[in-house]
């Protein structure tokens, strides 16, 4: 605390370090706790401070046979993993491009590859739902992959972007001068290098479909069940605040852990950047 | 093999996805609130646009959704401004910060919109507490001034700031302060003539990005929100689902207008970040 008393400090004594780092900690942990005692009470009444009864009737609600959470859950996953594949090799061979290449129009490309950040996604869905019910993917797990695709594409593109700029081309051209073919330099030169940020961005693009509502929902039709869309159901039409409350827990916790996990690889400017990609 | 066209090549599928998938159902999406494509009734021309703006839910929406976005992105960029530059000193305050900054950062904001309702409801955690100690809180949920949404969006987005403004401090930042301490600046004028104006094309951007956001964004006023006015996103999605045929067009044309704000928003920021910069360094980009 004798930190505090420096004379030159920007904002006054008023705010010294470790206050400002227990409210950081309190800021982002303060809302989320509340949910962890509601999902195990089912009698909390108004005004007591702490519920007078702990109870499993919410989870079992949120997990029973009426419930569709686990069948809710492989389908996020299983999107997520569809749009974090195929967002993480558009994006690595993209960012390869933008870091290392010249390329004609490279203004233009880059702002297209910014719109999905400035344009809300729903405008596009609504635009595009027709054309999926024609082509016969609404409603589909098909569908809502390619709905959140480009979003979590051009998140991958502006962090690979960023990874290959990191790596020396030099040491590709000495594998192609010592007689490595052009796959074989980038496997065996570049793509160790790029692991870290592969991950992050596999990552990066799985939270994105993980999160997603609304473009699930204007392609999905209701029909493609995903978390999030369950979460609302329940939050919105049931009135049963320990469900909601369990089936939060369960949609917080892949986020959380794969940030913890994965925190020691994030630079300042990736994390940046998953600020961005909700 | 030319090294243009590999890179045109390398970079054609990511940027196919976003002008077919994305760029695609923008343009689609724009000639059906024209009449010109889809399932709708609408006739060709503006008329989409002219039903959707005449009636007062549109301007209180507008409203609404302007309200919300300003207070919300000023208030998480003030709050996380203020914690970056009070951490910055020590490289153990940044790990930390930044560690735990980063942890609610992926956090969806469906989520946050039901932690911040649980909170903040008229049988919440707050009014629980307010009672106890013997206070009366008015209606904060579903209220007239949106203050739960703005609380979600600030609780989620000043994390967001924290770190970059954070990441933008290591940068050339302190050598131009410690010049002006030496040519006698004082703390106070060194934080209003240096340090803010050096940092002010990162916090414009983020301020941008969370503007943005927080005017297309749809799950926390759906959730957190009154039944009327309903701010832009929500209006959109109603008219868009709504029974009638030309309610489609409708919507479409609300979103497109949503997005014509949003991208007006950063085009100013481009301008504004590049003065910013040049008074300090005195530096002509």
């Amino acid at each position: 605390m004798t930190e505090a008393r420096r004379p030159r400090r920007p904002l006054g004594a008023a705010l010294t370090r470790p206050t400002v780092l227990v409210l950081t900690g309190l800021w982002v942990a303060g809302p989320l706790l509340p949910l962890a005692v509601q999902a195990f009470t089912d009698q909390w009444f108004y005004p007591d401070l702490w519920p007078n009864r702990w109870s499993l009737a919410g989870w079992e609600q949120a997990l029973g046979p009426q419930s569709r959470l686990a069948e809710a859950v492989a389908t996020s996953i299983g999107i997520g993993a569809a749009v974090a594949v195929l967002a993480t090799a558009l994006g690595a061979a993209a960012g390869r491009a933008l870091a290392w290449y010249r390329l004609p129009g490279r203004r233009l490309i880059e702002l297209v590859l910014l719109a999905p950040v400035l344009v809300p996604p729903f405008a596009v869905a609504m635009g595009a739902q027709i054309v999926y019910l024609r082509a016969g993917l609404a409603d589909s797990l098909t569908g809502v992959i390619l709905a959140q695709l480009p979003a979590a594409t051009a998140y991958a593109t502006l962090l690979m972007s960023g990874v290959w700029a990191g790596v020396d081309p030099a040491l590709e051209r000495q594998a192609r001068t010592l007689g490595a073919g052009a796959w074989r330099a980038f496997r065996e030169v570049s793509l160790p290098q790029l692991r870290g940020g592969l991950l992050v961005a596999a990552m990066f693009a799985f939270l994105i479909s993980w999160s997603d509502y609304l473009l699930t929902l204007l392609i999905g039709g209701g029909v493609v069940t995903t978390v999030p869309l369950l979460l609302f159901a329940t939050a919105a039409g049931s009135g049963n605040q320990a469900a909601t409350a369990a089936i939060a827990l369960v949609a917080v916790a892949p986020p959380l852990l794969l940030t913890a996990l994965a925190a020691r690889r994030l630079a300042g400017r990736d994390t940046a950047l998953l600020g961005v990609g909700r | 093999m030319n090294h243009r066209r590999t890179g045109l090549l390398l970079i054609l599928p990511a940027l196919a996805t976003v002008v077919l998938l994305f760029g695609g159902g923008l343009g689609y999406g724009f000639a059906q609130s024209l009449g010109l494509a889809g399932f709708t009734d609408t006739p060709v021309g503006l008329a989409a646009y002219q039903r959707v703006t005449e009636g007062p839910a549109f301007t209180d929406g507008l409203l609404l959704s302007l309200w919300i976005s300003t207070v919300a992105t000023g208030l998480a960029v003030a709050i996380g401004v203020a914690a970056a530059l009070a951490l910055r000193r020590t490289a153990a305050g940044r790990r930390t910060a930044t560690f735990l900054a980063q942890l609610g950062l992926p956090v969806p904001h469906l989520i946050g919109a039901v932690a911040i309702g649980l909170l903040l409801a008229d049988s919440g955690l707050l009014a629980r507490v307010a009672r106890t100690v013997g206070v009366a809180l008015p209606a904060l949920v579903a209220d007239p001034h949106a203050v739960a949404v703005i609380a979600e969006y600030v609780w989620k987005e000043a994390p967001f700031v924290l770190i970059v403004v954070l990441a933008a401090l290591g940068g050339p930042v302190a050598e131009h302060e410690r010049i002006a301490a030496t040519l006698g600046a004082r703390p106070r004028q060194v934080l209003r003539h240096v340090t803010l104006p050096l940092l002010a094309p990162s916090i414009l951007a983020v301020a941008v990005l969370i503007f943005a956001f927080t005017l297309g964004a749809y799950e926390v006023p759906a959730l957190l929100g009154r039944a009327y006015p309903q701010p832009l996103p929500v209006l959109a999605y109603q008219r868009f689902t709504a029974a009638e045929l030309s309610g489609r067009a409708e919507g479409v044309a609300i979103a497109l207008l949503i997005a014509v704000i949003a991208v007006a928003a950063a085009l100013a920021y481009t301008g504004a970040s590049r003065r910013a910069v040049g008074r300090v360094t005195g530096a002509r980009r």
